[in-house]
C-alpha cells in the first residue's frame, strides 16, 4: 500500500527527515512511534500530499506522491494531528461540505452512515466550535473517511485525549480494520499501539531504527527473566544456590516471588528449571518476563 | 446657543439611525453574555459596545467575538 | 462549487460579516444626509455667531447631491476601513488555522474555494453598497428635495461596490503572504491609500481602481471628462491578475507545517 524509500525532506534549518523507509501492507494497521519531533507528522504529510518531499521515493496505492497535481488524487484519507474545522458549521454541514467535492461524490445516506458510525449522530446539529476535543477527533476520522478509501493515514489520532476518547478513537481504529482499510497511525503513547497495532515502525532522528510486526517484536525481545513464585518463603540460602548457579546473572526477591536474570540463550529456560530442581525448591509457577513496548522502545532509540 | 436644537422631525429622522444603533449594541451583548470573548476582558468589551456608537459594536464583531463558540 | 458558496454563505452569516457592513453602510448612508441638514449648519451658526443662513448654505452644499457626495466620502474613509477589516482575515484565518488542510484532503478545488469566496463577498458588496446608495439617496431626497434620477445612484453604488470588490482581492492575496489578518487588513488599507495618492499626484486614476471613486464623484457632479470603460476594463483585468496570483500562491503552498 505504501512504499516509501530513501525519503528526505528539510526545512531552512534542519534535516527533519534523513534517508526514511517505510512499508505498509495492504490490509494491516501500522504503528508509526517516536518521539516528539522525530519526523512523523513530516512523514505524513508528504504521504498525504501536502508537501513535497526534498528526495526520496513515494508510493502511495501505486501512485508516485510526486506525480500528483492536488492531494485528493491519492486514494486516502487524512486526519491532520489537530483537525482544524470551520466552527461556524455543524457537524453535519462539515460533512456535506466535504462530502461535495465534483471528482469524488458521496451517496446521499453516507453522511448519517458516517455518523452513526462516529457516534456523533446525537450530536450533528451542534456548531463544532462547541465540541470537546475526543468529538473533534472522531468527526476527524469520520471526514477522513468519508469518500471510502482504502488508506487512511491518522496522525497522532489519540494523543490528546483523555482516557474516554482515546478509547473510542481505537475503537473506531479497530472497526476501520473490519472494514478491510489499510491504517497507518503515529502516536508516542506505546499503549495505544500495543492495543491496536499489527505492525510497528520505530523511527528516531528522521530514519527508521525498526519495522517489524508486534509478534515478531515480542518473540525477539523476548529478555532471560524469569519470575519464579515458590511455594514457601524463599531462605536466603536458596538464593545464594541459585545465585551461585552458572547461567544466572542476578536475583532479587519479592516476597513469594524470585525474579531470576539468566544469561542470554534460547535454552535459559531449560537451565533455570535444572537449577531449581537441583536445589530441590516447590514452586508454584515460572513465567517469562513480557517485553513492553516501552521497553523495545526505549531499547532501541538509545541503542543507536 | 451652544446646544443643537432637537426638533420633532429630526427626531423622526433619527429613529432608524437609533434602531440600527441599538440593534447592533443588543445583538452584541447577547453575544458576548451567551458565547464570550476573545482578546478582552468581558466587561470591557460591554463598556466598547455600549457606549462607543457604531465602531464600538462592529469592532467587537470583528476582533472580540469567540471563535469557537459561534 | 455549490458548497463551497453555501459554506461561505453560511460563514458570512454567522460570523457576522454581513452584518457588520450592511450595518456600517447604511448607518452612514442614514447619518450623513442628518448631519447636512441639521446638524452641521447648527455647528457651524454657533462656531460664527454672526453667519447668515445664506451664508452657510455656500459653504456646504445643503441639497441631496450634496448629501450624496459626503456619503461617498464617508464610505472611502470609514466604509473600505470596516470593510477590509471585515475580510482580511477571509483567506488568512484560513490559512493560519489550518481550516483549509481537510476540504483540499478530500477533494476541493482551490480554485473553487477562492472563487466562491470572491464571487459571494462580490456579489454581496455590489449588493450592500447599491443599498447604501439607494437608502441615502431616499433620505436625502425625503430632508432636501430630490433632483437627481436614480439611475446615476445606482451606477455609483455600483462603482463602489467594484472599488471594494478590488480591497477584497487585495485582501485574499495579501492573505496569503501574512497570516495574520488584522496584520492583512493594515497592509492592504496601506496599499489601497497608496494608489489612490500615486492616482491623484500622478493624475493616473483612469487607469487604477480608485478611478472607479473618481469617476462616481464625476457622474454626480456631471462631468464625464473620465473614460469609464478604461477604468472598468483595467479593474477587471487587475482583480484577475491577483486572484489568479492568490491562487497561484496557494497551489504551490506546503499545508499543515508547523
Amino acid at each position: 500500500m505504501i512504499e516509501v524509500e530513501g525519503l528526505k525532506k528539510s526545512f531552512k534549518h534542519f534535516e527533519a527527515l534523513q534517508g526514511l523507509n517505510l512499508n505498509v501492507r495492504q490490509g494491516e494497521i501500522y504503528g508509526f512511534i517516536g518521539k516528539n519531533g522525530a519526523g512523523k507528522s513530516t512523514t505524513m504529510n508528504i504521504l498525504a500530499g501536502l508537501s513535497k518531499p526534498t528526495s526520496g521515493e513515494c508510493l502511495v496505492g501505486g501512485i508516485k506522491v510526486s506525480d500528483i497535481i492536488q492531494a485528493s488524487d491519492l486514494d486516502l484519507g487524512y486526519l491532520p494531528e489537530d483537525p482544524k474545522f470551520y466552527p461556524w458549521l455543524s457537524a453535519c454541514e462539515t460533512l456535506t461540505y466535504l462530502g461535495d467535492s465534483g471528482t469524488h461524490r458521496i451517496k446521499p445516506g453516507r453522511i448519517q452512515e458516517i455518523l452513526e458510525w462516529g457516534g456523533l449522530d446525537k450530536d450533528k446539529h451542534r456548531r463544532v466550535g462547541t465540541f470537546s476535543r475526543g468529538m473533534k477527533q472522531r468527526l476527524g476520522i469520520c471526514s477522513a473517511i468519508l469518500h471510502d478509501p482504502g488508506l487512511l493515514i491518522l496522525d497522532e489520532p489519540s494523543s490528546a485525549l483523555d482516557p474516554q476518547g482515546r478509547n473510542d478513537v481505537l475503537h473506531l481504529i479497530k472497526g476501520l480494520k473490519d472494514m478491510g482499510k489499510t491504517v497507518l497511525f503515529s502516536s508516542h503513547i506505546l499503549n495505544d499501539v500495543e492495543r491496536v497495532c499489527d505492525r510497528i515502525g520505530i523511527i528516531a532522528s528522521g530514519r527508521m531504527v525498526l519495522e517489524k510486526s508486534l509478534k515478531d517484536l515480542e518473540h525477539s525481545h523476548l529478555q532471560p527473566v524469569y519470575d519464579v513464585t515458590f511455594e514457601e518463603k524463599i531462605t536466603e540460602e536458596a538464593q545464594k544456590c541459585i545465585k551461585s548457579s552458572i547461567g544466572v546473572l542476578s536475583t532479587e526477591i519479592k516476597e513469594q516471588v524470585m525474579v531470576i536474570k539468566m544469561e542470554d540463550g534460547h535454552e535459559s529456560i531449560l537451565t533455570l528449571m535444572q537449577i531449581l530442581i537441583d536445589n530441590n525448591l516447590k514452586i508454584v509457577g515460572v513465567s517469562r518476563r513480557k517485553p513492553t513496548l516501552e521497553d523495545i522502545f526505549i531499547k532501541e532509540v538509545h541503542g543507536l | 446657543m451652544n446646544t443643537i436644537e432637537l426638533t420633532g422631525e429630526m427626531i423622526i429622522m433619527l429613529l432608524p439611525l437609533l434602531a440600527i444603533q441599538m440593534g447592533l449594541t443588543i445583538y452584541c451583548v447577547i453575544k458576548i453574555m451567551k458565547e464570550g470573548v476573545e482578546n478582552l476582558n468581558k466587561w470591557a468589551w460591554l463598556a466598547i459596545c455600549i457606549f462607543i456608537n457604531l465602531i464600538g459594536p462592529i469592532t467587537f464583531l470583528i476582533v472580540g467575538r469567540k471563535r469557537d463558540a459561534s | 462549487m455549490k458548497s463551497d458558496i453555501i459554506k461561505e454563505l453560511r460563514m458570512g452569516i454567522r460570523t457576522s460579516r454581513f452584518l457588520v457592513i450592511i450595518a456600517s453602510f447604511l448607518f452612514f448612508a442614514i447619518l450623513t444626509p442628518i448631519m447636512m441638514k441639521y446638524i452641521l449648519p447648527q455647528l457651524l451658526h454657533n462656531q460664527f455667531q454672526g453667519m447668515n443662513e445664506a451664508s452657510i448654505s455656500q459653504m456646504i452644499d445643503m441639497s441631496q447631491k450634496g448629501a450624496l457626495l459626503g456619503y461617498m466620502s464617508d464610505l472611502f474613509e470609514i466604509g473600505t476601513i470596516i470593510v477590509v477589516f471585515a475580510l482580511s482575515g477571509l483567506l488568512a484565518q484560513e490559512i493560519k488555522e489550518n481550516t483549509l488542510v481537510l476540504p483540499i484532503c478530500s477533494g476541493k478545488k482551490l480554485l473553487s474555494i477562492v472563487g466562491s469566496k470572491l464571487l459571494v463577498f462580490s456579489v454581496f458588496l455590489i449588493l450592500a453598497s447599491t443599498l447604501g446608495m439607494v437608502i441615502s439617496y431616499l433620505y436625502a431626497g425625503i430632508l432636501f428635495s430630490f433632483d437627481i434620477g436614480l439611475w446615476p445612484v445606482l451606477v455609483i453604488g455600483l462603482l463602489y461596490g467594484g472599488y471594494m470588490i478590488f480591497l477584497l482581492s487585495l485582501a485574499m492575496l495579501f492573505g496569503t503572504f501574512i497570516k495574520n489578518a488584522i496584520g492583512t487588513g493594515f497592509m492592504t488599507l496601506g496599499f489601497s491609500l497608496f494608489i489612490y495618492f500615486i492616482g491623484s499626484y500622478f493624475k493616473l486614476h483612469t487607469y487604477l481602481p480608485s478611478g472607479l471613486l473618481i469617476g462616481a464623484q464625476g457622474i454626480l457632479n456631471n462631468q464625464a471628462d473620465q473614460n469609464l470603460g478604461i477604468t472598468l476594463a483595467l479593474f477587471l483585468i487587475m482583480v484577475f491578475v491577483i486572484s489568479k496570483i492568490t491562487l497561484i500562491r496557494l497551489e504551490n503552498k506546503e499545508w499543515n507545517e508547523r
